[in-house]
């Protein structure tokens, strides 16, 4: 009995430096990128914030004279202060040398989240490279909303994980910091730069042991297996002989079985319609 | 011992030359040529040295008077001990036509593709132990001499209705099949025997003891009752095959009917059946209570081997496989976490039923019952286990309403997801199964290394359900259950593994001679 449990615990011990050694590399991983956000962090001037003295009515727009690409900030559920939307404006700019940028926040939705960024975006950049952050205080959640040449870099995968890295300001009520994360974590994969993602690292790299151990294991089955000899190889090795005459087939009865012709198959399908338009780009989100 | 007519030298037979060879005065001698008196004794016995193995009692004969000092059965190194016997000769051999060289190449080609076995395996030194064993065959004769009835059906359709012509096919039939063998030895397994073949049966010979000379062999210890039907179904299986390209019975639609109402339709019968002794290189591996079989057709020099698995090996490799595979999922695969605990959940139950099927088959290896051979010799030697306690049924039911109710509620979690629904409910019907029939197969093994892996797992997929009805915002749950999923799941693997060689390997061989030792 205490053999068996010393074995059992020897398996836990294995299996937790296992875990350790995966989340070693995978924090090594994102080490790197983690702190080359943080030296951007610091590069960034917040006391850059434009003039709202005329007063913030929770909208403000910008078009970049030298690309042409425009910021859109309408904060209809009134998270950020004027120096916040300055602040946040002032990075959302940078983006602008991709695409348009857009923050959104809303407080009533009766849809999905999805289907109302994705005809917000539509409404305002139409099917020209952009990206537009949304917070929904209705239904609880953030999303990315990304099309044209920013939805090359920014894949679902990286609108997922950048979502993911930034709900838990949103779930603190942070919302100008979610929003900031969001759009630095954007601009450094817009530059070329990898994001944090330890969590990808970390379920990958088990997954990968898995698949490794399944390879593996099938390779070692197929390789122990033993080929039976075919019937023809049997008889290759035999002596036989074989004739067969005076062959004779005797009509006996005819029997008969009622199998209805189905009805609808010789039918004709009526046209299929056009599918829906669908949406272009990428995009994630998650909820707070 | 044959002795060399020239210089009374040891006479052993050579494979090269194909007659008996003396080392020392460097002559050949046909191997009918020579003989002694204890050749044939009562009309159809030899006398022969007869080798028993104090471990297993398992029996060789040789007519060499050396000693050997281990056993090819149980791979123990006890000096056998040696008794005069007689042995029934049988009416043919098939003489080595391998030489112990291109047996040894053979393996040695078959081992370079086995990546995990352990190193000893490959050692020459090691590799050198093959032995020359003739082992006992049956060789069946079967006829079909007579009118064959078959029938015959034409389908054609008229509206609503389908018409069947049924025709009764008759000719006249002129087959015979001499050839088909199967293994006489109760010790030799079924499964190697049928992978080593087929023998040719054109160069079997007519037997005398002095083919023996330099090698082993077995005696046939299984009635040839065992393998009749195989021969006879074999037999019906090939001749319909033919029947069924003659053109008048292709032209009336020939029906086909199970194995044994063909055969009965087809006139077959088994005319008798010779004893032949057909020569095997043989070689054992033995590792703690387990041994692996190697054997080389000692005709055609086919390998068959069990292929143990070195743990350290395995693991080792696996490790560096995931290092390319973990970086080529991080190109293409970002799992958001509910896809992740779906996934792993879909992985664990697919690990659970793998362990499930290397349980079942472990359990019919070591009750034997897929050597029909040795079941044949001894029915009584497998006791199956106790009629389950009250308390251990009640435990059954009891996880199966669990189970059931887990579905139930794994349904309802995945429904609004929509596209996780058929993994969690696969994931879930999967492990339920493993975990009632697993347990099942688990209890009538003993020794098993670990082993209720996939209750740990089915615990995590428990687990993982609960995280997903509770939808918490924190994505550190879905990663937190996802990750105990898959770490449960390499726990199977592990098991998987570790319990391979069971599968790889045999049971110490046990021949129920006197003088075998039941605790080998």
């Amino acid at each position: 009995m205490r053999k068996k449990w010393r074995k059992t615990a020897g398996r836990i011990l294995t299996c937790l430096v296992l875990l350790f050694s995966v989340s070693a590399l995978a924090l090594a991983f994102s080490g790197e990128a983690a702190a080359r956000d943080q030296d951007r962090r610091q590069d960034t001037d917040y006391s850059q914030i434009g003039d709202l003295s005329d007063g913030w009515k929770n909208m403000l727009e910008y078009t970049n004279p030298e690309t042409g690409y425009r910021i859109l900030l309408e904060d209809d559920a009134g998270l950020l202060t004027s120096e916040q939307a300055a602040s946040l404006a002032e990075r959302m700019k940078r983006i602008t040398a991709w695409g348009n940028v857009a923050f959104k926040s809303i407080d009533e939705n009766p849809g999905t989240t999805k289907s109302y960024i994705e005809s917000y975006y539509r409404e305002q950049f139409g099917r020209e490279s952009g990206t537009i952050f949304l917070i929904d205080m209705d239904q609880r959640n953030i999303w990315l909303k990304n099309d044209g040449r920013i939805s090359k870099v920014i894949t679902n995968s990286y609108s997922d994980t950048i979502t993911d890295n930034v709900y838990r300001s949103a779930s603190r009520g942070d919302y100008y910091g979610c929003a900031m994360e969001a759009y630095i974590q954007i601009e450094t994969l817009l530059s070329g730069n990898r994001i944090a993602q330890p969590m990808k690292y970390i379920s990958n790299a088990l997954l990968a042991l898995i698949l490794a151990l399944l390879i593996n294991f099938f390779i070692m089955r197929f390789m122990g297996r033993s080929k039976m000899p075919s019937q023809k190889e049997r008889l290759s090795r035999m002596r036989y002989h074989y004739s067969l005459t005076n062959t004779h087939a005797e009509y006996i009865r005819t029997s008969e079985r009622y199998d209805p012709v189905s009805s609808d198959s010789g039918g004709s399908s009526g046209g299929g319609g056009g599918g829906g338009g669908g949406s272009s780009g990428s995009g994630g989100g998650h909820s707070f | 011992m044959y002795e060399c007519p020239n210089c009374g030298g040891n006479l052993k037979f050579n494979i090269s030359l194909q007659q008996l060879f003396c080392a020392y005065c460097e002559s050949a001698f046909d191997p009918y040529s020579v003989s002694k008196e204890t050749d044939t004794v009562d009309g159809d016995c030899f006398e022969t040295n007869v080798f028993r193995c104090p471990q297993c009692g398992g029996e060789m004969i040789s007519s060499d008077n050396d000693a050997t000092s281990f056993c090819s059965y149980c791979g123990s190194a006890n000096i056998l001990s040696e008794r005069i016997g007689r042995e029934k000769r049988p009416k043919h051999i098939i003489p080595f036509q391998i030489t112990k060289d291109g047996c040894k190449k053979a393996y040695a080609a078959k081992l370079r593709k086995a990546f995990f076995v352990p190193k000893e395996l490959k050692d020459p030194a090691f590799i050198d132990g093959f032995r020359g064993i003739y082992m006992p065959y049956w060789s069946y004769r079967i006829s079909q001499q007579g009118q064959v009835a078959l029938r015959g059906e034409k389908e054609k359709r008229s509206g609503d209705y389908v018409y069947t012509d049924h025709y009764a096919l008759t000719g006249d039939l002129d087959a015979g099949y001499e050839g088909y063998s199967c293994d006489a030895s109760a010790g030799f397994s079924d499964n190697i025997s049928e992978a080593l073949g087929p023998y040719d049966i054109r160069d079997v010979r007519e037997f005398t003891p002095t083919f023996l000379s330099g090698f082993y062999a077995e005696t046939a210890d299984v009635d040839p009752e065992v393998y009749r039907e195989d021969a006879e179904g074999l037999a019906a299986d090939v001749t319909f095959d033919k029947v069924k390209d003659d053109p008048v019975f292709r032209k009336h639609g020939i029906q086909e009917s199970g194995r044994r109402q063909k055969a009965a339709e087809l006139c077959t019968c088994c005319k008798g059946e010779d004893s032949a002794m057909f020569p095997v290189w043989f070689m054992s591996y033995r590792n703690g209570d387990r041994i692996a079989y190697a054997a080389v057709n000692g005709q055609t020099g086919k390998v068959v081997t069990d292929l143990p698995v070195d743990g350290r090996r395995f693991f080792g490799s696996s490790m560096v496989l995931a290092v390319p595979l973990f970086f080529l999922l991080n190109l293409f695969l970002t799992l958001r976490p509910s896809a992740l605990l779906a996934c792993s959940a879909g992985l664990a139950a697919a690990a659970a039923f793998l362990y499930y099927r290397e349980l079942a088959k472990i359990l019919s290896l070591e009750t034997g019952q897929e050597d029909r051979g040795l079941m044949a010799k001894n029915p009584g030697r497998w006791k199956p286990k106790k009629e389950k306690r009250p308390s251990a049924r009640r435990k059954g039911t009891l996880i199966m309403v669990l189970w059931f109710t887990l579905a139930i509620v794994a349904i309802q979690i995945v429904a609004a997801g929509g596209g996780t629904f058929l993994v969690w409910l696969t994931a879930v019907i999967v492990m339920a199964a493993v975990c009632v029939a697993g347990l099942r197969k688990y209890r009538k093994l003993e020794k098993l290394n670990g082993g209720l892996g996939f209750l740990y797992a089915a615990g995590a997929v428990l687990l993982g359900c609960v995280t997903g009805m509770w939808k918490p915002v924190s994505d550190l749950w879905y990663y937190g259950a996802a990750l105990l999923i898959l770490l449960t799941v390499i726990f199977i693997l592990w098991d998987i593994i570790r319990n391979y060689n069971r599968l790889a390997m045999r049971r110490l061989p046990q021949f129920d001679k006197k003088g075998g030792d039941d605790n080998a």
